[in-house]
């Protein structure tokens, strides 16, 4: 019992002791009745501890985990502004971002005009343009680096396997005549395999074509003729196997 | 004698502040700014031996070392808001100062938050509520 109250005794001079310190070390009057406040409940504390303990046990484990809680809530807040580094990452981001949508929307818009490019002045009817740029350094599209055009067979139509591989890669090139012919050739493609079907659908076209569509490009959207890859559906090679 | 070195720092300082000002006032803000800075980290270490003597009273005693964490982070508070302010209080900016020391003011108040509720806690439990 008198260990008891001498140990509660030294925790309460203790206490006062380093309130006391405090008060000295405070930089200015301004904040001593702050300070004043929370030493005082400090105080209070200690003195009443053997009451808290009778009432609720072991209290200072509580008060550990609350003052725990009060400091993981402030850290976890996040309420740090966000760095240079960061704005630069999320500015690179979006650049990135807006780089890609830009040369896709360029790339389709090409395609589009090439497409009705090549069937107004050649006559040969495409199935798909496919166009890929090169971007520089900034992702900004700068120039074109490969062109595909396949093309739609005029007087001969296509095997179902190719008019299946042409509806996949070409949506907007799918008429219905064709649709018609492929019921009309379902027996003798039906001993043909399927994958000779995708693989071997699309061959180069012939010099002329692809010499035609070539100087239309160089015309119009001055493409190196290298660059241009033109392909037309194989019907023949499909229907002979 | 440290006191001697902060004392002379100071008042060069001043006598440069003084000499500058006339010309250029962004120079002497800096000046002395930056004198408050250097004495402020020359003293912070020292406040080490009484922290190290805080403690261990503390220790001796059987204190809750929550209530010397407490302690301490109030103390750094105030000095820091209190130096802060007093920066941007030479610089003429009163409002700004003010708002700093506000700042530290309810920082301190916050770590005073669990032991109030501890407080009420046990206040509330004597009551005899409810019989």
């Amino acid at each position: 019992m008198l260990n008891w109250l001498a140990v509660w005794l030294q925790q309460i001079i203790a206490v006062v002791l380093l309130a006391g310190f405090i008060d000295l070390l405070l930089p200015n009057k301004g904040m001593q009745r702050y300070v004043r406040l929370v030493a005082g409940l400090i105080i209070l504390l200690t003195i009443l501890t053997p009451i808290i303990r009778v009432l609720q046990g072991d209290f200072s484990a509580k008060l550990d985990a609350q003052v725990e809680e009060w400091i993981n809530a402030d850290s976890s807040k996040d309420l740090r502004m966000p760095t240079l580094q960061d704005i630069q990452e999320d500015a690179k981001a979006l650049k990135q971002k807006e780089a890609a949508s830009a040369s896709a929307l360029a790339e389709q818009r090409i395609a589009e005009a090439m497409k009705t490019g090549i069937e107004q002045s050649t006559g040969l009817k495409v199935a798909a343009v496919d166009v890929k740029m090169t971007a520089d350094r900034s992702g900004q599209p700068v120039q074109l680096s490969g062109v595909t055009v396949t093309l739609v067979p005029a007087e001969q139509a296509p095997p179902d396997e190719g008019t299946a591989a042409d509806g996949g890669t070409g949506p907007n090139a799918a008429p219905v005549d064709e649709v018609q012919a492929v019921q009309v050739d379902v027996t003798p493609s039906s001993d043909a395999t399927p994958n000779d079907g995708d693989g071997g659908a699309y061959r180069p076209a012939s010099a002329t074509i692809a010499g035609a569509v070539q100087s239309v490009l160089r015309e119009g959207w001055s493409v190196n003729p290298a660059a241009v890859e033109v392909l037309e559906p194989a019907p023949a090679a499909a229907s002979a196997r | 004698m440290e006191i001697i070195q902060i004392v002379g720092l100071g008042l060069v300082s001043t006598v440069l502040v003084l000499v500058v000002r006339e010309q250029k006032p962004m120079f002497a803000f800096l000046l002395a700014a930056f004198t408050g800075l250097f004495i402020f980290l020359f003293v912070i270490g020292k406040i080490e031996t009484v922290i190290g003597v805080l403690e261990q009273l503390a220790d001796r005693s059987g204190i809750p070392s929550i209530y010397l964490k407490t302690v301490l982070k109030i103390i750094g508070i105030a000095y820091i808001a209190e130096f802060g302010s007093q920066i941007v209080r030479d610089a003429g900016q009163e409002s700004i100062a003010s708002k700093i020391e506000f700042a530290g003011k309810i920082l301190i108040l916050v770590l005073a938050v669990p032991i109030i509720s501890v407080i009420v806690e046990t206040v509330l439990g004597l009551l005899p509520m409810g019989s």
